[in-house]
């Protein structure tokens, strides 16, 4: 079988090549960047801010969405420190799965009617919408404790991370140190809770458009010729579409009754929309960076080697040229995500955002600058959700700087 | 020349096409048409609004039909304003925001060269670095947090411009500058760059070593030096101008395009959106062509194809 | 947001002399450009600004509803009464006088002869009968034809083809060029209905005889009536109506109109200054054409002013018709009337002296305006006859069980919506028709209870909420409703432990959402048209256009239906009271609060009152900057 064996040469021979370009590379460009103090400090901020905002569930916070109206628009209050809050019933918790189990065996049995209906597409319907309710019915009882509360629906995790936050905590957290908003809802809370909308948004979104980009890039530039034309003229064609007014309208359309509740069904919500819209934009830049990259990589030694030992095509595309382009995607990925970020600001801004009761941060600090008037501002509903996403982008920015000098030392700034 | 502005225009009708086809056909996917109104309709008056607006023959005749009108320039009826076609509202649009993107263009350049050339002149201070992040803090924020707290700095706090509205200079300072201060703040960073670079260079050193006073080399040859990548960075500032107008034409409730698209996408009015995008693509394709244009004008190395 | 691609110094191979020069002329053309811009919009001021709430739908009276549009219609269009600005009573407009039969059946109006449009034509009674004839046609499609269904027959008439039965007198409206102007009527033929064949569920013939001749009328497009011959055996026409003569308008000479009404409507006359019956040019109409009349350079009107022009999105601005028979009482020449969505834009501008009213201020600004001490001599906030309430889709499911929209109004914490987010001292509210009118004993639904929700909703098969879908409240985006929504969901769950999601929508695609009941919950506010309680209950009539909550009762609409026929006025009421009984037993909609009134008025201005229907007319105003004390609006009690 000389195909094996050639395939496996080949791993052996040039793969540790290839592993070892790019180690010394990133070696080299790690002692660089770790002399940069500013993206150094940007970087430890960036990493306080995902651990906490992963650890929110954990901490001893209000519930985000807990409206207490007779404490409206406080202003920050540090004292006193700690405030008692509702306790979380673990009664009803602990009946949960109880009433979860009854629920799934109708919704087996529902789904079997569902299967065996070949009667008319009314019934169909009928049933269907059925099966729908059913679902939402079975998380709407999971979610039903915490809700009661004024947490978001969450997943299994946060779920029992606030489970231990109650135990290690009881019922109490810190005072609303950054102020309340108009229903009295701790902005200190809701910022934390923002936090896991944004980042999230930011990363998922890039990589998103970081995956299509690269894929399209390197098979474009890889193949070359007629078809490297065909897919870079079509990436022509897309830059010219105003993206920003598509994203709006396809927003709108899909916010009808009728189509979101069918997306509901599937899973999607406007979040879902948003992370593929914008995956699906974003990917134009990264597309033409890689494919110039692969041009000039295509020609290096150890890929030509890789080919006269008959290596297969998306071999050589997968296995040798993507861990080349590492430095184009990690300054590629640094830019993009508060590019990201802030487009989520702007569809918060429009009411096109996340839904409540999911909170965003970009959601909050258009909060904050709907109730400017000259007559009374309230300083922390602007100043907190500004300051968290401009830290961030800032920090992003920064470190975005430091790795592309660190990368690629002539594009350095003098 | 000839050739590579027919190609670029053959394109342009291909992107359009493609954006039309999408739009269009969204916008037959979601309920709700021209005669949508807020009062039940008669059987025979449905009809007959059907049979109007074609809406009563298959969708590939329906989509050709309407792509005929589109061809011939008439975007239509706006769904809920019923007083004025798109056509209209382009018309009382575009001059508006034109005026708005030029004076935003106008500050994002100026600032950001004055900002830029300082800091690289003041390398190293505490100016600089306040300068480079006071620019990256611009990068940073929302346009409507960096409008929001204009708002209250110029208006309130030292009363010299109003607040919102059209009509007069005045009214078009502050949302201009807040338009153009992203783009003024990547003017900085850029030419800060290419400034250190020109400075750093023989001529520079040759010229201060014959002597001359040190504001005339920053002046005369630097600056001249700095200002040609800032120029480069006009085109894309150009297009991005365009589309973030949405928003400060927003808190400004100034009457251009911006809002009217935002307004329309909101409203579900379908059709005034629709020609929207569609202009709003020829616009950003114009942009491109004109960038590129201008590159092949100002450096002879690059071949239009 | 930003799609800023840096082409990292794509370089640079002309003279830097040259490339400086180009790069300064482009940025000299740029200020030029956007200098010479601004000052093509720059105008002289206008003696009156008012802030309107949003972009008006159009200028027509005969398709408009809804506050923003109605303080346009107001100024520029004038009907057969006015009402007074501060009592609301009807008072003479283009009818100098009236008579009333003794049945209270028929009005005979007597037209001033001074009444001009401001082309400087008088306005007759045939301007009148076009008007509401075109207000009734099906083809016009006014959302407010109801209001003219009180006149003898107009209801049939404005039913097209589902107003008439055999032997019917009928008019047939025949098919025009294409190319025709949109606003012209095609020729009418009188006859009388034989019978009408169904071809359809959209489609139906009409066989009338015309002339002693039977003819088969299928009515279809213009353009297909122009490009296709008619089947053999029939006819192409536009429409089948009822004979518009037997409609109770009758023009008894250019001065004289006659009103027969088809019951004794205590408010007809209030109604008659409504600006859906208010009158439009016919000559206009018909040489420009929908939508063309309606331009600034085109439009005829009969107002105290006219339109000079229509920025969209940003103004409109009025000039004083000259034409206007009352001219010498119309004291403002010039006023503008701004399109202003955000309401704290709204307000910034009030502040900063740009403009004289506002009609609405953002609740965060409201708290602390409200507050101030001494008391602002610009804001007086009063109840005026409105209800703030949410409807309920009644045909889904589980919604359509009573039991279930009692809990969810029980489960209402009313005074909790009312303290924190409505702090203009908006009252509670648990009825649909609003307290302040005189002889009208309230009805009220059942106060907060909250075990009693829970019970009920456990009785309907979903205790603790279990099993009850999830519930969407729709409302439009405005801060202070979607606000209202976030705390009612979060009520509704605690209380009742069930999920509930919000959604909001733009006006526009709200009211397109409410019409269709695409919705399980919707916000909605109603402000009286005419001071009397039928104003309100008659939207609930299982046939009525502003029913959109699929429910329907038998009993109610009769109450409703002999209310309208009772001469009575006490007897009226009891009817009216019984039939809101029934509506909030059944509770299609659950009340929360009514609406207060929270116009911000600069001192100068005069001739604005606080009133019953917060409606206040531009017409009536004038500006004196030597005003003392307090103007009328300040001085106006509740």
């Amino acid at each position: 079988m000389p195909e094996i064996q050639t395939a496996k040469i080949g791993e052996t021979a040039v793969a540790p090549q290839a592993a070892n370009m790019g180690m010394s590379l990133s070696q080299d460009a790690w002692r660089r960047l770790r002399k940069n103090r500013v993206a150094m400090l940007s970087m430890g901020t960036l990493i306080a801010i995902c651990v906490l905002a992963f650890l929110t569930p954990l901490l001893p916070l209000q519930a985000p969405d807990h409206a207490q109206t007779e404490l409206q628009y406080e202003e920050p209050t540090a004292t006193p420190l700690w405030v008692a809050n509702r306790p979380l019933d673990t009664d009803e918790i602990a009946r949960t799965p109880e009433l979860v189990e009854k629920m799934e065996k109708e919704l087996a049995a529902l789904k079997k009617r569902y299967e065996q209906a070949q009667t008319s597409q009314d019934e169909l319907a009928n049933v269907r919408k059925e099966l729908r309710r059913k679902e939402a019915e079975i998380q709407d009882t999971i979610h039903a404790p915490f809700r009661k509360l004024g947490y978001p629906p969450m997943g299994l995790l946060s779920r029992s991370m606030v489970r231990a936050r109650f135990a290690l905590f009881g019922n109490w957290s810190v005072n609303s140190l950054c102020g309340r908003d108009l229903l009295g809802r701790d902005l200190l809370s809701r910022l934390f809770w923002g936090a896991r909308i944004s980042l999230i948004v930011g990363l998922v979104a890039t990589i998103v458009s970081l995956v299509i980009g690269v894929n399209y890039g390197a098979i474009s530039g890889y193949c070359g010729g007629w078809i490297d034309d065909a897919m870079m003229r079509f990436v022509d064609v897309l830059y010219s579409v105003p993206f920003i007014f598509v994203v709006i309208f396809l927003l709108t359309i899909l916010g009808e009754e009728s189509i979101a509740d069918e997306l509901a069904y599937w899973g999607i919500n406007r979040i879902t929309v948003f992370f593929l819209v914008v995956g699906a934009i974003y990917w134009l830049t990264m597309s033409r960076v890689v494919r110039g990259q692969v041009i000039s990589l295509k020609h290096e030694l150890f890929v030509e080697s890789a080919r006269s030992l008959g290596a297969s095509q998306s071999r050589i595309v997968f296995l040798h040229l993507l861990p080349n382009l590492m430095s184009v995607v990690l300054v590629y990925l640094t830019l993009t995500i508060p590019r990201v970020m802030l487009f989520e600001a702007f569809l918060s801004f429009l009411g096109l955002g996340v839904e409540p009761p999911e909170v965003s941060w970009g959601l909050l600090a258009n909060e904050g600058i709907k109730v400017i008037s000259p007559v009374k501002i309230y300083w922390w509903l602007i100043l907190f959700p500004s300051l968290a996403l401009g830290t961030t982008l800032l920090a992003l920015n920064f470190l975005g700087d430091g790795v592309r000098d660190a990368l690629d030392p002539r594009l350095r700034d003098a | 020349m000839i050739g590579f502005m027919f190609k670029r225009l053959v394109w342009m009708a291909v992107t359009l096409l493609v954006v039309y086809t999408v739009s269009f056909f969204l916008m037959r996917s979601v309920p709700g048409g021209p005669f949508d109104r807020e009062r039940v309709l008669e059987p025979e008056i449905m009809q007959n609004i059907k049979k109007r607006y074609n809406l009563d023959k298959p969708l590939y005749q329906q989509y050709l039909l309407e792509l005929g009108k589109v061809v011939q320039g008439d975007l239509g009826y706006s769904y809920k304003i019923n007083d004025y076609t798109v056509n209209e509202v382009i018309r009382e649009g575009l001059p508006i925001s034109v005026a708005l993107g030029s004076l935003a263009l106008v500050f994002a350049t100026t600032l950001g060269l004055i900002a830029g050339v300082t800091s690289a002149v003041l390398r190293g201070t505490w100016s600089d670095a306040l300068l480079m992040l006071i620019a990256t803090l611009g990068i940073a924020l929302p346009n409507f947090v960096i409008a929001g707290i204009c708002i209250i700095l110029f208006v309130f706090l030292i009363p010299i411009f109003p607040a919102a509205g059209w009509g007069d200079f005045n009214q078009l300072v502050l949302p201009a500058f807040c338009l153009g201060a992203p783009y003024a703040a990547y003017v900085a960073r850029i030419a800060r760059t290419s400034m250190l670079d020109v400075l750093s260079q023989d001529h520079i050193r040759t010229a201060k070593a014959k002597g001359l006073g040190p504001s005339r080399v920053i002046l005369v040859h630097a600056l001249r030096g700095a200002l040609l990548p800032v120029v480069s960075f006009l085109g894309p500032a150009v297009a991005g101008i365009l589309t973030g107008s949405l928003v400060v034409e927003q808190i400004f409730a100034i009457p251009g395009l911006g809002s009217h698209f935002v307004q329309a996408a909101l409203q579900k009015d379908y059709t005034l959106a629709m020609g929207l995008v569609l202009l709003y693509t020829v616009l950003l394709y114009m942009m491109n062509w004109f960038v590129d244009l201008s590159y092949a004008l100002l450096d002879p190395r690059v071949e239009l194809g | 947001m930003q799609f800023i691609t840096y082409y990292p110094s794509a370089a640079s191979y002309m003279s830097d002399t040259s490339r400086s020069l180009i790069a300064a002329l482009l940025f000299a053309c740029l200020l030029l450009g956007s200098v010479w811009a601004t000052l093509g919009g720059g105008l002289p001021p206008a003696d009156f600004t008012v802030i309107n709430e949003s972009e008006i739908k159009s200028v027509d009276p005969a398709l408009i509803s809804g506050q923003p549009e109605g303080r346009i219609a107001y100024a520029i269009f004038e009907g057969l009464v006015r009402n007074d600005p501060k009592t609301l009573e009807p008072i003479p407009g283009v009818a100098a006088r009236w008579e009333i039969s003794e049945n209270r059946l028929t009005y005979t109006f007597y037209l001033r002869n001074d009444a001009r449009w401001s082309n400087g034509e008088p306005v007759t009674a045939h301007d009148f009968a076009y008007s509401w004839r075109r207000f009734l046609d099906p083809r016009t499609a006014a959302e407010y034809a109801y209001q003219a269904w009180y006149i003898k027959n107009a209801h049939n008439y404005s039913l097209g083809g589902s107003g008439i039965e055999p032997d019917d007198p009928v008019e047939v409206e025949l098919n025009l060029s294409p190319d025709a102007k949109n606003t012209l009527r095609g020729k009418i033929l009188h006859g009388k209905l034989v019978r009408i064949l169904p071809r359809n569920d959209d489609e139906r013939d009409f066989i009338v005889e015309i002339g002693g001749k039977q003819i088969t009328y299928r009515p279809t497009d213009d353009s297909e009536a122009a490009d296709y011959d008619p089947p053999q055996g029939v006819a192409w026409c536009r429409q089948v109506l009822l004979d518009f003569r037997e409609v109770g308008i009758e023009v008894l000479d250019d001065l004289t109109l006659q009103v027969t009404l088809e019951n004794p409507t205590p408010y007809f006359l209030g109604l008659l200054g409504f600006y859906p019956l208010f009158p439009v040019n016919q000559r206009c109409l018909e040489t420009y054409g929908a939508p063309d009349w309606t331009k600034s350079r085109n439009i005829v009107t009969n107002g105290a002013y006219t339109i000079a022009f229509r920025r969209i999105r940003d103004r409109i601005r009025l000039v004083k018709n000259k034409y206007y028979w009352n001219r010498e009482n119309v004291r403002l020449e010039v006023v503008d009337v701004l399109a202003v969505e955000s309401l704290t834009t709204a307000l910034n501008l009030y502040l900063t002296g740009k403009a004289d009213w506002i009609s609405n201020v953002p609740p965060p600004a409201m708290r602390e305006l409200i507050r101030e001490d001494p008391p602002r001599n610009d804001l007086n906030p009063a109840p005026y006859l409105s209800s703030y309430y949410y409807l309920i889709n009644t045909l889904r499911e589980p919604l359509n069980d009573v039991r279930i929209r009692r809990a969810l109004s029980m489960a209402l914490d009313r005074e909790e919506i009312t303290s924190s987010l409505l702090p203009a001292g908006e009252p509670v509210s648990l009825s649909l028709v609003p307290p302040g009118i005189e002889g009208y004993q309230m009805q009220t639904a059942d106060a907060e209870n909250i075990e009693e929700a829970r019970r009920l909703f456990a009785e309907a098969g979903y205790p603790e909420g279990h099993g009850f879908p999830r519930l969407e409240i729709l409302t439009n985006t405005q801060e202070t409703h979607l606000a209202i929504a976030e705390l009612i969901r979060k009520q509704w769950q605690r209380a009742l432990g069930i999920t509930v999601k919000t959604r909001n929508e733009e006006w526009g695609a709200y009211q397109t959402s409410l019409r269709q009941g695409k919705y399980d919950i919707a916000r909605r506010g109603w402000i009286s048209d005419y001071t009397d309680p039928n104003t309100f209950l008659d939207m609930f009539i299982s046939h009525s256009e502003q029913n959109s909550t699929g429910w329907s009762n038998a009993k109610y609409d009769q109450l409703v239906e002999n209310a309208r026929q009772e001469v009575d006025p006490e007897k009226r009421f009891r009817l009216l009271e019984k039939a809101e009984r029934i509506l909030l037993d059944e509770l299609p909609l659950i009340p929360i609060y009514t609406y207060v009134s929270k116009n911000m008025v600069k001192p100068y201005v005069r001739g604005f009152y606080n009133n019953v229907q917060d409606e206040h007319y531009i017409w009536a105003m004038w500006i004196d900057h030597s005003t003392e004390g307090s103007n009328e609006f300040m001085r106006s009690g509740p």
